[in-house]
This record gives structure tokens, C-alpha cells and sequence, in this order.
């Protein structure tokens, strides 16, 4: 319950509580005065009638008596009027019934007016000639008492509502800045670190969200730092120090996410024929003077969509997005003009060949390397820096086969699931604990033989397969958890498409509900840079999953692909680290200091982060000093 | 703490115990004469229970009549009309027909006669042609009452007292049962204050100073 509610509830309490002993006193009081008053009235009425008669008492019969006190009985004030003689014996009795109109019974329960009786000696001349006793009527004073009630009751009633009004008014206008505070809570946890513009006006909540709005700049400020060292690390991890130009590994991960997303170009492999006899002649210094230059040239080509790598001494590459036949070949020779040119000032005129294949959504990522040296060694026949350039030759199959073999998958329901990737807990004291697994899915086609895995669902996803086959996934692995008895978490991997999809959204909630399985095993993932190409879709997916209690991962993550400050904005948490990260950890100086701060940074985000497949000793004692979440060997 | 709540719960003259410390007051404050008086009303309040009734009736009729000179109240007290104690009025040496009734009300209580038969009664004195008071006293309800007045020494009985009119009588009993069924919230009470509340109020007041 909130805190202006509990306030509100313990202080209207507090007023109904005085207004009610305060409305029941005054009432006492009022009666307190009637009864009073009423014993006054019938004294003074005892002493006067009683005067008035004393006169006529010699004759006890004489109707003047009655007559008199009927005159003053009759104005009904009175519940009794007893006229005794001097012996006691009754000589006139006047009584009204005893009943009290238009006033409750539990009123006079409540709040009993007792009936007052005066009695007054009458004589005549020096004898005492009788009593006169007179006893008044409650009822004017139940009536008068009722009127009050209702009076008092009324206004007692507007001013505690009223008071509750204001109460209420003033609750609000204290507790807001309480509640700004809160939402501000909320956003640093959530990796925003806002700041309260409007400072309240009551001192001690004032001093609360003057800290709050340190303590907010000063984390901000952390992050910020770090995700700046982290960007200057993230590119020297990613580039060739000699020649500034990308490494391998940077390769690697951009090909296959251009694979991935069903992207097509090509991958041009340049290699230096012979850099072992130019150093002999001219020293290592023109060599390495050469690659630069060669370098920087690349680096100036007009041409877009281009990204030039260094991957090991004397072979570079360059990959190219969208391009056509003609479009390479242009590329290409102006790459061969700028070895031509090269070789003139080195004296080295047959200075480096190239090998040129295409890409597109069908190619195998394993049968990029053996094309490239295939069409580097055809282009060596050619003549000096010439290039070749092989078309099609990446895929085992045509998009056809694949788009038969994907619809039979479906149909026959033929893919394999298997646990993988077991990440374990390592902690000092406890065992080690197995915190996430990743669902693996295999398929084969008609022949038995093994599909590539990555390709299968680049073209699933290029023939509108891919939300069928992730539902079919998904209720392949639950039923699987379904059956074990102590389940681990699982990572299940789904496409991009399916996570945008209200409708796969729609399916999975109920399916993971359905289930029966505890969602908080289930952590749905994609990549790193599928999410980075629609951070938006990512996010709310996430949000979505998390609302029915499972978990988003984000597999093969590294900070240059998507920053580590937006993971809270993306509700993410868990991040499973791209394994160049963690492989030699030790054998490059930035690795250890990027990990630590994507560790550090993440803890602030409460976002966990798992390594996976780590295969050094090293590298695994590494990462389990840094407190990693969780490490698969 | 509650002691003053006593008078209205117990006989009042019960409380009339006087002091040394009062006797040093009153001769202080008035002279030695007036202690005298106190002290002889105190004695004949201690030494004369064993009389008859019609002899308790004479020696305070004498005694009042004797030692108190009739003075008018707003020449006493400066006020048209006051009550004093009886205390009061023995320290002065002077009262009015209320103060003579008022003592000898008291008196005849201390000294044991029933209340029931004593009345102080408002009556019209015909030859003065002015309101006066008498104590009466009815040996029984249908008797003739004696009357105890400051105007003749001689007690009478009423029906030889032409020269007076009689207009109304109340009982102190009455009175004070009436005041004691209320307790102490009445004290405070406006509309209830009288001379004959006002009264009590001092008589209290002077046994309870000089204790």
C-alpha cells in the first residue's frame, strides 16, 4: 500500500475518532443541560402552582384546584402532577401517556434524560395543607435532543469531510516529490539516470532527492566513462595495430552477420606474393611501409558499403555489400591499379593477387576460405596482380533444394533438439551450479546428410518459413523440459521475424503457459547483431517475455555491436559474450580490461553475462575470477 | 480533597465544630465580644440536648433574641438583601429577620429537634406593613405551629399571631436532599445559585478556613 494511502487512511481514522468522542461529548453536554433545565422547570412549576393554590386547599374539594393545575398540566411539559393532602392521600393526579414521538429508541438508550420530580409543601394560612408533586416530561427534551443530534451530526459530518479534503490536498501535494523520487529509483535501476528538475520544498524528502540526483549524475557519469573505454578498446581489439585496418576476427563476425541477414556482395582476398624478398632487399621497414600505404589507399576508395580488413601479415580482404559482377569488377581493378603502382615504386611489379567470390543468403560460411584461396591461386595464372572472381560457388545447394529441405523439416517435424553450451555457476563456497543451457537444433535433409545450421535459417527466414519453424522449435524444446525432472534454464534461439511478430508473440505466452514449465527457465534468444538491427522490436519482445516471468539473452555480444548503456533500455539480462572475447584472454592487453568493464558495467545493470565454449585453461580461470554469471566449456 | 462536597451529603450542623483558630479569628477581625457570643451559641449547642422540645425552643429563641440586635441588611451588608450565617451574625452582633430564623434554624437542628417539624416561613407583618421571616414549629403535621420571632420575645402559636400574614414556608431538609441528589456538578451551576445555596457556601467556607 502506498504511503499517502496509509497516511490518508491512519489520519482520517485519527479525525473520525476525536470528531466521534467529540460529537458524543457534545451531546452529553446538551443532555447534561436538559436534564438540568428540566429539574429547574419543574421546581419553579412546583413552587408556583403550589403558591397559586395555596389559597384554595381549605376546600380540598373545590374543582378550582384541578382546573388550575390542568391550565398549567395542559401545556404539556409534564409527565405527572400529584396533588396530596396533609395525610399523604392523593386528591388529584394528572398523568400524560408515556411515550416519546419522532425520536429513536437507541437515541434514548444513548443518551437517557431521567424524568425530574419536584415537590413543593402548600398551606393555608399557618397549617400545611398538602404536597403538590410535579414530574416532567422527557420527551420535549428527547425531542430537542433529537434536533440537536441531527444538527450536530450534519456539520460534524462536513467539516470531517472537509478536513479529509484537505487532507487530502495536503497529502498530495507533500507526498508528490516522494513519488518522483520513486520513478526516479525506478529509472536508475533501469539503467537511466535522470535527474529531478523540480526540487521539493520539505527539507528532509529535499535532501533525499538532492542525493538521488548525485548519486544518479555519478552513476551516469561511470557509465558514461566506461562506455567510452570500452569503445577505445573495442577498436583496438577489432583493428591490425601496423595498418589500422580491421582484423580477422572483426571479419569472421562480419560475414556471418551479413550471412545471417541474408545479405549479399563479395569477399575480395588480396595477398602479397612475396614480402619475405622485398624485406631482403629493401628491410623490414619498407615492407611494413608499403602495407601502409597500401593500406591507406584502400581505406580511400570511393567506393560504399565497403569494409577492408588486414587478417595476418600478408593477406587482406575486403568485403563489399550489394555489389554486382560489374560493380566488383571495377572495384577490383582499381585495386589492381594500385598495385601496379605500388610495385612500380617498390620494384616489385608482380606485387599481390586476388581471389573474388560472391555471397548471398544461400552461401556456407565453411566454404568461403577454401573459394578464396581456390580463385587467389586461378588469378596467380593470370599475371601479376591479377584478380579472379568466381560466382555461386558458396552454396551446396540451390535455393530450391533448400526451400524443399526447410518444408520437409517442417512437415516430418525431423529436427533434432539437443542441450548445449551447459554454463555453469562458480562460486568459492557453493558446488558448481548449472545456471543455462542452450537449446541446439540439427536438421538433415532427405539423404541423412547435416544441414549448416546458419544457413538453414537464413533461407527459412528468406522463404517466410522462419515463424513456422521457430513455433515448431520452441514446442519441440518445451515438451522436452516438460520431461525432465529438475530442469536447468534454457536458452532458446528465435529470428528476428518471429520476435517482431504479434502473432509468434501471441503463441509463445500461451504455449510457455500451457506448458506448464516455470517461465523463469526459459531465456529467448537472438544475436547480438540481429538485435542491433531493430533495437526497438528487441526491446519490446523483451518486455513482453519478462511480463510472463522468462528471460531475454543476447547471444554473441560484444560492445561494439550494440553499446553496454542501452542493455537496460533493451530489458535485457543475459548477455552471452561473442567467444573471440574469451578466447586468450590473457594474450591481448585490451581483452582483460574490455571484460572487466562490460562485467562492471553490467552488474550495474543487473544485466548477466555468460561466456561460453571456453576452452583454455587460462581463459577459464580468467573468467571465473572476473564473476562471471555463468561459463560453458 | 472532597471535603467540601461533605456538607451537602452530611447534616450540616454536624460540620458547625469551631475551632480555636476560628474564635482567634473572629475576636482578631470584630473584638472580644463577639468571640464571647460564638462561644456561648457553641455551648448552648453542647449542653442543652437533654432539654424538651418546647424548652430548646425558648433558650434559642432567648438567645438569638438576646444577643443579636435586628439591623437592616443594607445597612449591614451593604445589600438589599443578605443572608448571613449564624457565625456571621454573632460575630456582628446584628441581623435581620432572615438571619434570626436562619440561626435558629440551625440551632434547634444542632440540638436535635426534626427537621420535619421546623419551617422557615415568608410572612407579610401587618402593623410594620413589610415582608418579614419567622421559624415556625409544627409539633405535628396538623398542628397549629409556634412561631419564633425577632419581633416579640414570647413564643406564640399562630394561630395569636394576627399581626402576621403567613405567605409561604419551605422545609431546609427538602432543600438540601434537592441539592445533594445533584453532587458537586451543581456548584457551578448559575441558574441553581440562591441565598440559601450561598449560604451553605459560607458556612462551609468558615468551619473549613479555620481548620
Amino acid at each position: 500500500m502506498s504511503l499517502s494511502k496509509q497516511l490518508l487512511i491512519l489520519l482520517t481514522l485519527i479525525f473520525l475518532i476525536v470528531f466521534s468522542v467529540n460529537f458524543v461529548m457534545s451531546m452529553d453536554n446538551i443532555r447534561s443541560y436538559l436534564q438540568g433545565e428540566s429539574e429547574v422547570h419543574v421546581q419553579d412549576t412546583a413552587t408556583s402552582l403550589g403558591l397559586s393554590l395555596s389559597p384554595h386547599m381549605a376546600d380540598e374539594s373545590d374543582p378550582i384546584l384541578r382546573t388550575m393545575m390542568n391550565a398549567i398540566f395542559d401545556t404539556g411539559y409534564y409527565k405527572e402532577m400529584r396533588l396530596l393532602d396533609v395525610d399523604d392521600n392523593e386528591l388529584i393526579r394528572l398523568t400524560n401517556p408515556d411515550e416519546v414521538r419522532g425520536v429513536p429508541d437507541w437515541l434514548m438508550r444513548f443518551f437517557p434524560i431521567e424524568t425530574a420530580t419536584a415537590v413543593s409543601e402548600i398551606s393555608t394560612g399557618w397549617n400545611i395543607a398538602g404536597t403538590l408533586h410535579v414530574t416532567s416530561n422527557p420527551g420535549y427534551g428527547y425531542l430537542k435532543l433529537y434536533e440537536q443530534f441531527k444538527t450536530t451530526l450534519k456539520f460534524s459530518l462536513l467539516i470531517l469531510l472537509g478536513a479529509i479534503l484537505l487532507l487530502l490536498i495536503v497529502l498530495r501535494m507533500t507526498l508528490r516529490p516522494l513519488k518522483d523520487i520513486s520513478r526516479q529509483a525506478d529509472d536508475i535501476s533501469a539503467g537511466k539516470f535522470t535527474v529531478i528538475e523540480h526540487l521539493p520544498w520539505t527539507k528532509e524528502v529535499r535532501s533525499v532527492a538532492q542525493s538521488m540526483n548525485s548519486m544518479s549524475n555519478k552513476i551516469g557519469k561511470t557509465i558514461h566513462h566506461l562506455n567510452t573505454r570500452l569503445d577505445k578498446l573495442n577498436d583496438n581489439l577489432n583493428r591490425d595495430p601496423l595498418t589500422g585496418l580491421l582484423n580477422q576476427q572483426t571479419f569472421n563476425v562480419d560475414i556471418k552477420q551479413a550471412l545471417s541477414i541474408g545479405e549479399f556482395g563479395h569477399v575480395i582476398y588480396i595477398k602479397f606474393d612475396d614480402l619475405s624478398a622485398l624485406s631482403k632487399l629493401q628491410g623490414k621497414q619498407a615492407v611494413d611501409e608499403l602495407l601502409q600505404a597500401f593500406s591507406t589507399e584502400l581505406q580511400q576508395s570511393p567506393f560504399t558499403h565497403t569494409r577492408n580488413y588486414r587478417w595476418y601479415g600478408s593477406e587482406f580482404a575486403v568485403m563489399t555489400n550489394g555489389t554486382t559482377l560489374d560493380d566488383i569488377t571495377l572495384i577490383a581493378e582499381q585495386i589492381q591499379s594500385l598495385a601496379n603502382q605500388l610495385g612500380q615504386q617498390y620494384q616489385q611489379p608482380d606485387l599481390l593477387h586476388m581471389g573474388i567470390v560472391s555471397f548471398e543468403r544461400s552461401s556456407e560460411f565453411d566454404r568461403l576460405m577454401p573459394a578464396l584461396v581456390e580463385a587467389y591461386e586461378q588469378a596467380r595464372l593470370i599475371e601479376a596482380n591479377a584478380f579472379h572472381i568466381k560466382e555461386n560457388t558458396l552454396s551446396s545447394m540451390s535455393e530450391m533444394h533448400w526451400k524443399n529441405a526447410i518444408e520437409q523439416v517442417i512437415k516430418d517435424d525431423s529436427a533434432v533438439i539437443t542441450f548445449t553450451n551447459q554454463a555453469y555457476h562458480y562460486s568459492e563456497t557453493d558446488p558448481p551450479k548449472l545456471v543455462m543451457r542452450e537449446a541446439f537444433t540439427e536438421v538433415r535433409d532427405s539423404k541423412g546428410q547435416l544441414l549448416p545450421i546458419g544457413t538453414f535459417f537464413s533461407m527459412a527466414e528468406a522463404f517466410d518459413l522462419v515463424e513456422v519453424l521457430d513455433k515448431t522449435l520452441v514446442t519441440k524444446v518445451l515438451k522436452l523440459i516438460a520431461e525432465e525432472v529438475d530442469p536447468a534454464p534454457v536458452t532458446i534461439n528465435l529470428s528476428l521475424t518471429s520476435i517482431a511478430s504479434a502473432d509468434f508473440r501471441q503463441w509463445l505466452g500461451k504455449e510457455v503457459i500451457q506448458s506448464g514449465i516455470s517461465p523463469s527457465l526459459l531465456a529467448f534468444s537472438v544475436t547480438a547483431y540481429a538485435a542491433a538491427k531493430d533495437l526497438d522490436t528487441f526491446s519490446a519482445f523483451s518486455l513482453f517475455v519478462r511480463q510472463f516471468g522468462a528471460h531475454s539473452l543476447l547471444k554473441r555480444y560484444s560492445s561494439d555491436v550494440i553499446p553496454v548503456n542501452l542493455l537496460k533500455d533493451l530489458n535485457i539480462d543475459y548477455i552471452r559474450l561473442a567467444r573471440d572475447l574469451t578466447t586468450d584472454i590473457r594474450s591481448n592487453t585490451n581483452k582483460p580490461d574490455l571484460l572487466d568493464i562490460i562485467q562492471e558495467i553490467a552488474r550495474l545493470l543487473e544485466v548477466r553475462v555468460l561466456a561460453e565454449n571456453v576452452q583454455d585453461d587460462d581463459d577459464f580461470m580468467w573468467l571465473q575470477q572476473a564473476g562471471l554469471f555463468g561459463i560453458s566449456r | 480533597m472532597l471535603a467540601w462536597l461533605l456538607p451537602f451529603s452530611l447534616p450540616l450542623l454536624a460540620e458547625l465544630l469551631i475551632s480555636e483558630s476560628l474564635l482567634q479569628k473572629i475576636e482578631a477581625q470584630y473584638d472580644r465580644q463577639a468571640r464571647q457570643r460564638v462561644e456561648d451559641w457553641q455551648r448552648l449547642m453542647q449542653e442543652n440536648h437533654d432539654l424538651t422540645e418546647l424548652e430548646k425552643l425558648t433558650l434559642v429563641n432567648d438567645f438569638f433574641n438576646n444577643q443579636v440586635m435586628f439591623v437592616d441588611d443594607i445597612l449591614l451588608w451593604d445589600k438589599e438583601d443578605y443572608w448571613a450565617t449564624p457565625i456571621e451574625m454573632l460575630s456582628l452582633g446584628a441581623g435581620d429577620c432572615e438571619d434570626y430564623s436562619i440561626a435558629k434554624y440551625f440551632t434547634l437542628k444542632q440540638l436535635g429537634v426534626d427537621e420535619d417539624k421546623l419551617r422557615i416561613t415568608y410572612v407579610k407583618a401587618v402593623e410594620l406593613n413589610q415582608a418579614h421571616m419567622v421559624l415556625t414549629y409544627f409539633e405535628n403535621r396538623r398542628s397549629i405551629p409556634l412561631v419564633l420571632d425577632n419581633l416579640i420575645n414570647e413564643i406564640q402559636p399562630a394561630s395569636r399571631r394576627q399581626d402576621l400574614i403567613p405567605v409561604y414556608s419551605f422545609n431546609g431538609t427538602g432543600l438540601w436532599l434537592a441539592k445533594s441528589r445533584g453532587e458537586g456538578q451543581r456548584v457551578g451551576d448559575a441558574s441553581r445559585l440562591s441565598l440559601w445555596e450561598d449560604l451553605a457556601a459560607r458556612m462551609r467556607a468558615e468551619t473549613e478556613s479555620a481548620r
